[in-house]
């Protein structure tokens, strides 16, 4: 099932596990560098393979994938915008993913200025001068992709990584 | 000046908070390792010009000067620019009434914000509890008034209808003006075959006890006169004070309520041609060619738990030789505040219009009595029931 071959996505929700089944003693968190020990290993192998855009683009779609699963069994879709962000804000708090931020919300245009503080993929990382939360920005798509069911945009404009602190994402409709 | 001097002036002038121009010489460019000083100095000065310029805006408000890019200097001072931003956005969502912002890791801001929005989601349910309090006491009230309303109209079909008594009398006037919707006041005619009976009643209160103690006097004097018969008021008014006395239990001391009434009866005996008046605390009123006089009534209330069963009342005999007008009244219009001083309306004002208008026809003066009332009580709000019953014997 997870190595098969396959032409279509093919994750779902229940493939995580039973984590409380899986591992009764060590329970289902571990730490941030062993988050990153896997990603930025992973990262270096796919350019090594696919080159940077290559890599990129695996690492954006895998965030996408990600994000709209996410969505789809863990945020309450039927939400208001406002209830939907505070619910999102709440669940990447208690997940330890980041401290999601609203700049600005046109709902209108329904065109986002987001951040994200204390970011599990880069806060911390030594400042390079470049944007390295690819995955997030397919994250945020997905989710904004499955509540909305409309197709996003979404670019990391400041991360800590380029020196910014906090890690800015601009999310559009996509054209 | 030597390059390295050059380099120091350009830092002293960045210590002392003053933004250089480039600098360069071509002392250097033989040397790279200079070079490569200059070019980072430099860099230096741009960086610091830009985070002067970026913290500078910061410090007035203006949140929309974006950071400048790849600059290290002002990585602290990103952060909170983009913190401040999402805070300007959070209350902006509180301003539209969204209660469900929270900020955190935001150190003595997040405590201040959060109380605020706690405060401000207690004021919400307030509010809205005294919404629903005022909604139902809205709803509560127009209940009362609807049943005010129908007790009003029951309460009026007691009343005699003028249609009776004008079969009777052909020179009458009633003015009832009950304080509220309804009230203690009201006034009865009995047609009889020698003539007729009128009473006006005064109950104790106003609005739904006095209304209550109405019916109790109507249909008590209506027993009264049964018991009694109906040629001697102050045997009715007698008989009347044990049987509101008995109705409400008021015969007993331990008795928890001390209610009754004030009454005037006229009993006319047109073969006599004589009107006969006894009254409990409310006068009679009389006036013949041009003199009104007035009788008053005996001090003994009816009904009371202190009104004795042995009291006699007094019968005072009217002989109708020739036209003359009779009144009655209760307290309400006596009692009436008003005028330039805030003073009563008082018996001296009322013998004086009655005196000035008693030849006149009834009809006419209901009217000025109701200006002539209207007119004392102005913006004063009329403080009891009123009830004035005029007739005019003799002018056959």
């Amino acid at each position: 099932m997870f190595k098969e071959e396959r032409t279509g996505y093919r994750f779902q929700w229940s493939d995580l596990g039973n984590i409380a089944e899986g591992r009764p003693n060590l329970g289902p968190t571990t730490s941030v560098s062993v988050y990153r020990l896997m990603q930025y290993t992973l990262r270096d192998v796919l350019i090594q393979k696919y080159g940077v855009q290559g890599a990129n683009e695996v690492l954006v779609e895998a965030g996408k994938l990600a994000g709209s699963a996410f969505c789809a069994n863990v945020l309450n879709r039927q939400l208001g915008f406002e209830a939907f962000v505070a619910e999102l804000q709440q669940k990447l708090k208690d997940l330890n993913v980041g401290i999601l931020r609203i700049e600005k919300a046109d709902l209108d245009k329904m065109e986002f200025i987001l951040t994200v503080s204390e970011d599990l993929d880069c806060s911390g990382l030594p400042l390079l001068g470049e944007t390295v939360c690819d995955y997030d920005e397919g994250f945020i798509a997905g989710i904004f992709n499955s509540y909305t069911s409309k197709e996003f945009n979404v670019k990391e404009v400041d991360c800590w990584a380029s020196g910014e602190r906090t890690c800015r994402f601009e999310v559009r409709p996509k054209q | 000046m030597t390059p390295l001097d050059r380099v120091t002036e350009a830092i002293e002038s960045l210590l002392r908070g003053q933004v250089p121009q480039a600098i360069w010489t071509d002392e250097a460019s033989d040397h790279s390792d200079l070079v490569r000083l200059f070019h980072v100095t430099n860099d230096l000065v741009r960086s610091f010009s830009e985070a002067q310029e970026f913290i500078l805006g910061l410090s007035e408000g203006n949140l929309d000067v974006d950071p400048p890019r790849r600059n290290f200097l002002v990585s602290s001072f990103k952060q909170l620019h983009a913190n401040l931003r999402h805070l300007t956005w959070q209350t902006q969502q509180v301003a539209r009434g969204d209660l469900s912002q929270r900020v955190d890791f935001l150190g003595d801001f997040s405590h201040a914000f959060n109380a605020m929005i706690d405060a401000l989601r207690e004021k919400r349910l307030i509010e809205q509890a005294l919404q629903r309090t005022n909604e139902e006491l809205v709803e509560a009230h127009v209940q009362i008034m609807d049943g005010l309303q129908y007790a009003r109209t029951i309460q009026t079909a007691f009343l005699p209808h003028m249609e009776d008594i004008a079969g009777h009398l052909a020179n009458f006037f009633v003015i009832w003006k009950p304080k509220d919707l309804i009230g203690g006041d009201m006034y009865r005619f009995h047609a009889l075959p020698d003539g007729f009976l009128v009473a006006v009643i005064d109950c104790t209160g106003h609005g739904v006890p006095g209304a209550i103690m109405t019916m109790i006097a109507g249909a008590g004097l209506d027993q009264a006169q049964k018991n009694v018969g109906t040629h001697d008021p102050a045997l009715i008014l007698q008989e009347l004070n044990g049987i509101v006395k008995r109705a409400v239990h008021q015969h007993q001391t331990e008795s928890p309520s001390d209610d009754g009434l004030d009454i005037g009866i006229c009993r006319y005996d047109a073969a006599e041609g004589r009107v006969v008046f006894s009254g409990a605390r409310i006068s009679l009123w009389y006036g013949a060619e041009s003199k009104v006089r007035e009788i008053r009534g005996d001090k003994q209330a009816l009904g009371y738990k202190a009104s004795k069963l042995s009291y006699g009342y007094t019968n005072h005999v009217i002989p109708i030789a020739s036209p003359t007008s009779l009144y009655m009244t209760t307290d309400g219009l006596i009692h009436q505040i008003g005028g330039p001083r805030g003073i009563p309306f008082g018996r001296a004002r009322f013998a004086r219009f009655l005196s000035d208008h008693q030849l006149e026809p009834m009809g006419r003066q209901r009217v000025l009595l109701d200006e002539a009332l209207d007119r004392y009580r102005c913006d004063e709000p009329q403080v009891d029931d009123i009830t004035v019953f005029g007739f005019r014997l003799g002018e056959d």
